[in-house]
């Protein structure tokens, strides 16, 4: 009952068909790829005939020319031996021309060598006897020159010489010694002298201190308590610059007369004083008091006591001493100074002359009759005098002190009061006292006692020393002069020794060299000729040697070059010959190489051949190969295709068959009774579908496939069973899967949607 | 006539009996207790039917009527076990439909229920005896026994002689009898008919409807839903639907609808 109505469904047709077409595709690409297959195999055939025609071909060539390679190898090797031959035989008699030219050449050269030999001997005698020759005339000549006079003369003059010397050395001694002793002895004299008038002059300096104590017992001296100090005329500030000078501040005439009118007083000698000197800066302390500056009134004193600090200190360099020149006065009280030891005393008119002590000269730098400047005023040095104690004054007039003190006439500074007598002398300095507080007052007899035994003392101390003194130096003196004279003759005697013994040394060796000197040269020319003769024997000798070893050399280089021109010639020949078996070895060798190489050649192109054989067959069966993919693709394209129509179909049909499946569910049908009955249904559509499809495909599959694939190497046939059989389950399995899903999921509705299906 | 007698003869045996022959007749066959179904269409939800209570008895030849949509086809559907209430009960001989499940409910209509189609809704691939035996086919009756049962049943329905016609053979009218043959197969409890008139000339269905009164008088229960007052007035008793709601029975039957009165 399903058939008919299978039959009876135009629809069920169109799924035939669709199967029908697709295998009649597939089959018609197996039918075509079948044919390939036989034609494939027809040409593989083929190519393998080929192949064999040609190495057949390569091998028959091969061989022939095998055999060239031999024939050819086999004449090249008859060429070599000839040519060998031909060069040995060359060689021989190359060798032996060689050796005649080497024997006849070496006969030229020995007879050569021994000419050469004797004139060259020949040359060497001839000069050997004129350097004798020459040799001997020189020394005769130097010997000759060597015995003349001059020896002698040099002797003499050295001799002459030498004791020319020792006199004058003698003379100059004697003289110096002579100076030394005058020297010394006037030196002795000089001090002598020079000690006695000292001693002299101080013994009267003694005597007349001594004499003049009993008047100057008499005297009070009085000066003015205040004291001035500055710069004399001008002042500071003014334009010229002087000594800085101290004194005492100035007594008026009034008052000096007033004094002369106190009671025993005899005379009042005025004096001005005035001390000059050097202030210099000091820092220093305070000091603890100036007695000490006190002690003369050109004495130091600091310009501001009490003070620290910088202080200012005076140094007395002079005191120029202003007194009266009064002969009348100076004989009765010694105011000028008694000792002149150089020039005059000052009388009353000499108004700028000073007097100086000896002492002084120096500071001063001047003596009598030269001018000293004092306080801006020139004076004349007068006279030089002398006190055995030291003294600083300078002796002027009043007059002139006045002028430098800016004093007015009849003031003084200092002022000696002479008493009557001794014993009113305390009494006259009180009364001064006491009338001129301001005034200091020293009587000189408060000072006599200890200064006129100090005075003695110290002078007599003075005498003595300058005695003594005077004694050792006149001791030192001739000791000096001993010594020096010893000294002068010792060194005149170690002069004339030693010029003696130069002299002496000269001599001998001026005789010595003399006599060496002829003997040398005899010995020279002696030893000259024997080396002359010894050496020309040497030389002939040597020469003959050389001549015989040249000689001796060119027969063995003879005899050498011929062993080893024939041994040359041997080898030369031995080569040949080997030369000839490696020549042949290697043709031989060549031949081998060559024919294998034809051998390889031949078996490559077997291979080649064989390869080419292979690739082709696999070429053929690749192109198979793709013509069966490309059959495949187009059958599995097809078998897709028609199963989505089936499918398609299936699907459809099922679904308008829906309103059916609602009455089986009405009658009481299950779902999967429902869905057993249509997929059975689909399947057997599926198969007879399939049925149709293969007997349309060997029906009209040729005629198909002559439609679709043009190609003259395609040829057609029948279907295989296999194909048949998979072709058949596909469609039933189609069949069955189209019919599945729509019935299984219309029976899964409700009947009554089913029912309401149109 | 002549088709009445041939009809007879197989229509004895099949039935449990005649109606009211041993069998209770105020027993139900069917019961249906504040039955009520709701479509949802679209998000609306239509109740097409609303606590129906209804029994029907052995015997009895019912025509369900009222206008479209007055969910008498909702509710012959439901009787037929063709669709499940949305609430309420269905026992079919006592037995409670809903407890069942696909197969059992499926057993169930093959052998209880048998349908009429409007549009006859034969098998087009299969003649008319085809057709007949199919459902004898699932309740697995043996195949000579099932062609002799299919004959005579439809020599019931007067096809004796189209017997191996396909559907698209026979007139409408000859469709229906085939249908009504299939529907008798499995001798079923009740037949259901949706309109099986619809589809036919009045004459055509008239005569349909004196078969199913026959088969009726031969102890066969039938519903049948129509909106033709002049075929309800050949049934026995008439339920009138309105708005999924029973508004009114007819006929000289008692009617033993449950909660009528509620109803009211």
């Amino acid at each position: 009952m399903a058939f008919r109505n299978i039959l009876r469904k135009s629809r069920t047709l169109l799924v035939v068909f669709a199967l029908g077409m697709s295998i009649a595709l597939i089959v018609s690409v197996y039918s075509g790829i079948d044919a390939t297959n036989a034609n494939t195999t027809d040409m593989i055939n083929k190519t393998n005939a080929n192949t064999q025609a040609m190495i057949d071909n390569a091998t028959l060539s091969t061989q022939q020319l095998v055999a060239n390679v031999n024939a050819s190898t086999q004449q090249m090797i008859d060429t070599a031996n000839s040519n060998t031959q031909a060069s040995v035989n060359k060689t021989i008699s190359s060798t032996q021309s060689t050796l005649d030219n080497v024997t006849s050449s070496t006969n030229a050269s020995i007879n050569t060598t021994i000419s050469s030999t004797q004139s060259t001997i020949d040359n060497v005698t001839s000069s050997t006897n004129a350097s004798i020759n020459r040799t001997i005339s020189d020394t005769q000549a130097m010997l000759d020159s060597a015995n003349s006079s001059t020896q002698q003369d040099l002797v003499n003059k050295t001799i002459l010489s030498t004791q020319a010397a020792i006199d004058k050395v003698n003379a100059t001694t004697q003289e110096m010694i002579n100076q030394t002793v005058a020297q010394a002895q006037a030196s002795i004299n000089k001090t002598m002298a020079d000690t006695q008038a000292t001693v002299a002059l101080a013994e009267q300096s003694f005597n007349e201190t001594a004499n003049n104590t009993q008047i100057q017992m008499t005297k009070i001296t009085v000066a003015n308590s205040t004291r001035q100090s500055g710069f004399p005329s001008g002042g500071p500030g003014g334009g010229m610059s002087f000594s800085p000078f101290q004194s005492y501040s100035a007594i008026s005439g009034d008052i000096i007369a007033d004094m002369s009118l106190i009671e025993g007083v005899q005379d009042i000698v005025s004096r001005v004083e005035k001390t000059y000197g050097t202030q210099t800066n000091i820092t220093m302390n305070p000091p603890s008091g100036n007695g000490s500056f006190n002690q003369t009134p050109g004495g130091s004193r600091p310009t501001r006591p009490g003070q620290g600090g910088t202080i200012t200190r005076f140094t007395s360099d002079y005191t120029i001493e202003g007194v009266p020149l009064n002969d009348t006065l100076n004989e009765k009280y010694h105011i000028l100074p008694s000792i002149i030891i150089n020039g005059t005393t000052l009388n009353e008119i000499d108004n700028s002359s000073v007097l100086i002590h000896k002492d002084q000269v120096t500071y001063f730098n001047a003596s009598v009759g030269d001018t000293i400047t004092i306080g801006g005023t020139n004076f004349t040095v007068k006279g030089i005098y002398y006190t055995s104690l030291q003294n600083t004054s300078v002796y002027m007039s009043i007059d002139a002190a006045r002028s430098l003190l800016n004093m007015s006439e009849s003031d003084a500074n200092v002022l000696d009061v002479y008493t009557i007598n001794a014993s009113v002398v305390d009494n006259v300095s009180s009364d001064i006292s006491y009338y001129y507080s301001n005034f200091t007052v020293t009587p000189y007899k408060d000072s006599f006692t200890s200064s006129a035994e100090y005075t003695q003392r110290v002078q007599s101390m003075q005498i003595e020393r300058m005695k003594s003194d005077a004694e050792n130096q006149i001791q030192r003196l001739e000791a000096d002069m001993y010594n020096q004279t010893a000294q002068l003759n010792a060194s005149a005697a170690n002069q004339i020794a030693q010029l003696e013994a130069a002299r002496d040394k000269q001599v001998s060796v001026l005789s010595l060299d003399a006599a060496n000197m002829t003997k040398a040269l005899t010995e020279d020319r002696d030893n000259q000729i024997a080396q002359l003769t010894s050496d020309a024997e040497n030389q002939t000798k040597q020469l003959e040697a050389a001549g015989d070893n040249q000689t001796a050399q060119l027969t063995s280089d003879a005899e050498n070059q011929t062993k080893q021109l024939e041994a040359a010639r041997d080898n030369q020949i031995v080569q040949l010959k080997e030369s000839l078996v490696n020549q042949t070895a290697q043709f031989k060798a060549d031949q081998n190489k060559q024919v294998n190489q034809y051998e390889l050649d031949l078996a490559k192109q077997v291979a080649q051949s064989n390869a080419d054989q292979s690739k082709q067959v696999s070429q053929l069966e690749g192109d198979k190969l793709v013509l069966e993919t490309i059959g495949s693709l187009i059958g599995i394209i097809s078998a897709v295709t028609a199963s989505m129509i089936v499918l398609f179909m299936m699907f459809y049909t099922v679904k308008e068959r829906t309103r059916e499946i609602g009455v089986y569910k009405a009658l009481g049908f299950t779902r999967s009774n429902i869905t057993a009955q249509f997929v059975i249904e689909g399947t057997v559509i599926g198969f007879l579908g399939g049925l149709a499809g293969i007997i349309i495909a060997i029906v009209a599959g040729p005629t198909l496939s002559g439609a679709l694939i043009r190609s003259a190497e395609f040829q057609v046939s029948l279907p295989t069973l296999q194909t048949t059989l998979v072709a058949l389950g596909l469609t039933m399995l189609l069949g069955a899967f189209g019919s599945l899903y729509p019935a299984w999921s219309a029976s899964k509705k409700s009947a009554v949607e089913d029912l309401g299906y149109e | 006539m002549s088709d009445a007698k041939v009809v007879k003869q197989p229509v004895q045996p099949k039935p449990a009996g005649p109606p009211g022959s041993d069998k209770n007749d105020s027993r139900d066959i069917i019961a249906i207790e504040k039955l009520s179904k709701v479509f949802e269409k679209k998000g609306d939800k239509v109740r097409a039917l609303s606590e129906i209570c209804l029994s029907i008895k052995r015997g009895d030849y019912i025509a369900l009527q009222g206008p479209s949509g007055s969910g008498k086809t909702t509710l012959l559907n439901i009787l037929g076990c063709l669709d499940r209430p949305t609430s309420g009960k269905v026992t079919i001989e006592g037995t409670d439909v809903s407890t069942m499940n696909e197969k059992e409910l499926a057993k169930l209509r093959s052998n209880k229920i048998g349908f009429i189609f409007q549009s006859f809704n034969l098998i087009p691939i299969f003649n008319a005896i085809e057709n007949v035996e199919l459902p004898m086919v699932n309740t697995k009756v043996p195949k000579n026994e099932r062609k002799k049962r299919a004959r005579e049943l439809l020599n019931l329905v007067g096809l004796s002689e189209r017997v191996r016609h396909t559907p698209y053979e026979l007139s409408a009218g000859e469709q229906q009898r085939v249908a009504i043959a299939r529907a008798l197969a499995n001798k079923p409890l009740v037949i259901l008919a949706d309109e099986p008139t619809g589809n036919l000339d009045s004459k055509t269905g008239e005569r349909i409807m004196n078969l199913l009164g026959e088969l009726n008088k031969m102890g066969t229960t039938v519903v049948v839903v129509t909106h033709d007052d002049k075929m309800a007035r050949l049934t026995k008793k008439t339920i009138r639907m309105e708005d999924g709601k029973i508004s009114k029975t007819t006929g000289t039957f008692q009617i033993p609808i449950c909660d009528i009165k509620n109803q009211r």
